[in-house]
């Protein structure tokens, strides 16, 4: 099975000068390790400060000062993007690669009409006439569901609801056909019943072709849904990895384990702790051991002084853990 | 079949927005009882109205025609003046604690104000106040001398439950508290509400789109759909043996964390409704799988059906 | 150590204060100086604010008189150094009728909305459609040509300009959810506009106050040149420039020109401050190497 993304060893920080001039470097992320198979949809999920938006970014290359990718290998269909000149990248962010992010309001150009920013979309990236390029975005949003598409074309993204204008961000994302998508907490702010419709969209246009594509979501029932497989971030680092059922199931990281137990509300009004208080880690002065060890249950001596270097495989699922 | 009067009774309460030439109808007839001590979720999504209740049941907004009756009074039409006297017993908590907290006073002043408005105590009594509701709300006495700015979403959000709760108020509405939150944090907030709840014998109303927050700490659920409530009922009723089109299909579209449970969705067209162009009949039907002619002639109306306190608004149940 | 850390820290402090916004640091300077001169004009002044000098009418610049004397044998340096004192006795209390009248009536409008708001804007907007100067020319001569009366004239001409200022961030926010909190809590309107809204609407008119300090000097000056205002023996520097009009075409400029360019550096150190800090309380993207 061809793998369509491959990510090893990424590390992200940020460097800024504090109140006496001196250097501080926040570590955001940490040697982050991901695998993307043909045909698979892939969740990233962690709570805020994890680095999920951050790994993203940084895999298509859009991060700017003062964050810079200092470490890490990143390769797509074989090619390595991270020593890929900006020219070439540029070429693929688009085309290869589509992004679909949380607000619509940030993908769409006000000024322009839907039907002209998809035409233009293609037009950047191959030799397309103008009336082909119309069918073809005729042809696309048909396929995410928006009614009366040739209408739609002439409108203006303020005319589209949340969950339209989402579906019209979709259809840019894919209308290069793209080998990767890449939805960045795609449903988060939209309706249940609308999130129910775009994930389905999305899933119906990756299984079964030679497509990919990764969610990042901080809900873990997006992912236990509709992902086959889960990378579990915290602090910029990949806990746990490996397919949806058996890491949801069977989680072999405490950090997972507490995750889960917290989306069972129900066990939460009752009084159960999940996890210790949560006081989100400072990146600037992360512990040098495993960087959950400050609250993980299980910690031993040896976890505040030797981070868990290599993922740990059994079976399909990676764990950086000591005692996984 | 309880006898005691209850603490909020809302009686078809109406409405409407009027500006820029066209109307928002909010809300269009909803009726609503809480006992004391009860907590009652609210359920709906976008455009549903459930916001629009609250803010009315706390009087920030007048309603355009119905009653609202609290603790035996009648507050429909009482103005900020008079209302301000009861502020003590009803009290709520907003969605984003960075939006509702002010930013230029210190998180310990935020939870004191209460106090200095509705209650006799010193000074330092009330500081002692102050420290004792933080302890309460697992809220670090270092944060009370932070500004908003310098805390976190979760911390936010105990100090505004702390300040919520300082006068020991009869109800407490709460508005999306733990959408904006992480899992873990989200986790820890029910808990604590839950406590609180056993404590205080406090009713609660939680206003929410979310279905498994509702489910862990509510005794009763109303489902708003369009500005009317389409059914309501007891957690298990609601829960177990839903009834209503949209109540099932709003199940149905809940994501487990369990990747086994795989639940068989209700197919739902179209888009969520705008309260601008209100149909004349339920406001459902459009888009529901089971509707027909009769649906879209008039309103229906909240039945009750066998089970009392069990109701719902279709007439294809 | 020499030098403290907390030194350093100043230091850097500065720096990084010039990078964000030179013309404030500039600004401030000279609005710090013109408050020093005014503290101390009287240790430094080598002769008396109004004290004449036996022979010694229209002497040019010299030695003994750095500015040279006027008409009246009075010494020119002396008397812009005291004028400065009438310059901060002007800017500052006029700034405060400004404040004390336009933010509670922006405040108001901004909350009320509906009519209150209307009326209150309708007022204001017909207190705009008079020319200023005009308006202050036509007040003071009615009233009475002292300190006070320009002072509260030019307040109240300005205040309208702050009650738009706060009235717009008012309703920006009034809708917001930490402004129903406090309605929530229980709060009497009064604590509503003065400890909620007032501290979080503030900081345009803020911006805004050196830059009306210089316009309420200007005007001063303009009533005082044009005989309406201050008038000698007070050595405020619009009644020195009128002094001194007369005498700049038969040659002695320097009763006139040193008052003259006294008000003018006053002048844009406010106007230059007053940039500098609308410069420093934008949202500004954080692009800090």
């Amino acid at each position: 099975m061809t793998e369509i993304l491959r990510v090893r060893g990424l590390r992200t920080h940020f460097v800024s000068r504090n109140a006496v001039n001196e250097i501080r470097t926040a570590r955001a992320l940490n040697g982050v390790d991901l695998t993307l198979p043909a045909g698979r949809i892939l969740g990233i999920v962690g709570e805020t400060g994890a680095g999920k938006s951050l790994t993203v970014q940084t895999i298509l290359g859009t991060l700017k000062p003062p964050a810079e990718r200092v470490a890490g290998e990143i390769e797509l269909m074989g090619q390595r993007l991270d020593t890929m000149p900006e020219a070439e990248l540029n070429r693929h962010r688009g085309a290869t690669i589509g992004l679909v992010v949380q607000s619509p309001v940030t993908s769409l150009d006000p000024r322009v009409r839907v039907g002209d920013q998809l035409v233009r979309l293609q037009r950047a990236h191959r030799d397309i006439s103008r009336a082909d390029a119309r069918d073809r975005a005729v042809d696309m949003l048909k396929r995410v569901g928006v009614p009366s598409p040739q209408d739609r074309m002439k409108a203006w993204p303020h005319e589209l609801s949340g969950g339209m204008a989402q579906r019209v961000v979709i259809a840019m994302a894919l209308i290069n056909d793209p080998v990767l998508l890449i939805a960045d907490e795609p449903t988060t702010g939209l309706d249940v019943t609308v999130q129910a419709q775009i994930l389905d969209l999305i899933r119906d246009l990756v299984k079964g072709t030679d497509r990919g594509a990764i969610i990042v979501t901080h809900d873990l029932g997006v992912v236990a849904q509709y992902c086959e497989h889960v990378a579990v971030m915290y602090s910029g680092v990949v806990v746990e990895q490996g397919p949806v059922g058996e890491v949801f199931v069977s989680p072999r990281h405490p950090y997972t384990a507490a995750l889960l137990a917290a989306a069972d509300l129900d066990a939460a009004a009752t009084g159960r702790r999940a996890l210790p208080p949560s006081t989100p880690p400072n990146l600037y002065d992360l512990p040098s051991g495993c960087l959950f060890a400050p609250r993980c249950p299980r910690v031993q001596p040896v976890c505040a002084t030797e981070p868990p270097a290599r993922p740990s495989p059994s079976g399909a699922v990676e764990t950086r853990c000591h005692f996984a | 079949m309880t006898t005691t009067a209850p603490l909020l009774s809302v009686s078809d309460a109406v409405k409407h927005f009027r500006g820029g030439g066209r109307t928002v109808h909010a809300l269009n007839g909803v009726s609503l009882t809480i006992a004391p001590g009860e907590s009652v979720g609210l359920v709906g999504e976008s455009g549903s109205g459930k916001t629009t209740l609250g803010r009315l049941i706390l009087r920030l907004e007048q309603a355009t025609s119905g009653s609202v009756v609290f603790d035996g009074h009648d507050v429909t039409a009482w103005r900020e003046g008079r209302m301000r006297r009861l502020r003590p017993a009803v009290q709520m908590v907003f969605q984003s604690p960075y939006a509702s907290l002010n930013p230029r006073m210190k998180i310990g002043a935020l939870i004191e104000e209460p106090l200095k408005l509705h209650t006799a105590l010193s000074k330092d009594d009330r500081k002692k106040e102050v420290r004792a509701l933080a302890r309460r709300v697992a809220l670090s006495e270092v944060l009370l001398e932070r500004h908003v700015n310098q805390a976190s979403g979760g911390q936010l959000q105990r100090a505004s439950i702390a300040r919520a709760i300082a006068t020991k108020p009869k109800l407490l509405v709460l508005d999306e508290p733990t959408s904006s939150l992480d899992l873990s944090v989200r986790a820890e907030i029910l808990s604590l509400l839950s406590s609180l709840k056993a404590e205080h014998g406090m009713a609660m109303l939680f206003i929410s789109h979310d279905l498994d927050t509702v489910h862990a700490i509510c005794d009763r659920v109303c489902v708003m759909y369009l500005g009317r409530i389409v059914e309501t009922g007891s957690r298990e009723a609601i829960f177990g043996a839903p009834l209503h089109p949209y109540t099932r299909t709003l199940l149905s579209a809940q994501l487990s964390a369990d990747p086994r449970v795989a639940r068989e969705r209700l197919p739902i067209l179209g888009e969520p409704p705008s309260p601008v162009r209100l149909p004349p009949g339920c406001g459902f039907a459009a888009r529901c799988p089971i509707a027909e002619t009769a649906c879209t002639a008039k309103p229906i109306a909240l039945t009750a059906k066998a089970g009392g306190d069990h109701a719902v608004a279709c007439i294809r149940t | 150590m020499a030098v403290a850390i907390s030194d350093i820290r100043a230091g850097d402090r500065l720096a990084r204060l010039w990078r964000r916004s030179s013309s404030f640091v500039v600004g401030s300077t000279l609005v710090a100086l013109l408050v020093l001169t005014a503290l101390l004009c009287g240790v430094v002044s080598p002769y008396g604010a109004t004290e004449v000098l036996p022979n010694a009418i229209l002497q040019p610049p010299s030695a003994a008189h750095w500015f040279g004397t006027d008409g009246n044998g009075m010494d020119v340096f002396t008397r812009v150094l005291y004028g400065a004192r009438y310059a901060i006795a002007i800017a500052l209390p006029s700034a405060f009728v400004m404040v004390a009248v336009g933010v509670p009536l922006g405040l108001i409008a901004g909350y009320y909305g509906g009519v209150v708001d209307e009326v209150l804007t309708r007022m204001l907007d017909v207190l705009r459609a008079f020319p200023s100067i005009i308006l202050a020319l036509a007040v003071v001569s009615a009233t009475g040509q002292s300190l006070v009366n320009v002072v509260v004239v030019i307040g109240l001409i300005d205040a309208p300009i702050f009650a738009r200022v706060v009235r717009s961030e008012v309703i920006s926010i009034r809708r917001s959810d930490f402004v129903a909190s406090a309605v929530v809590t229980g709060n009497p309107t009064w604590r509503i506009l003065f400890v909620h809204l007032l501290p979080n609407t503030i900081k345009g008119a803020a911006a805004l106050l050196p830059l009306r300090m210089a316009w309420a000097l200007r005007v001063s000056a303009t009533l005082a040149f044009v005989g309406v205002g201050i008038q000698a023996p007070e050595p405020e520097w619009g009644a020195l420039i009128r002094q001194g009009a007369e005498y700049i075409i038969s040659g002695q400029h320097w009763v006139a020109m040193f008052p003259g360019i006294a008000l003018v550096i006053a002048v844009f150190g406010f106007n230059l401050m007053g940039d500098g800090l609308q410069e420093l309380t934008d949202p500004r993207l954080d692009v800090r190497k």
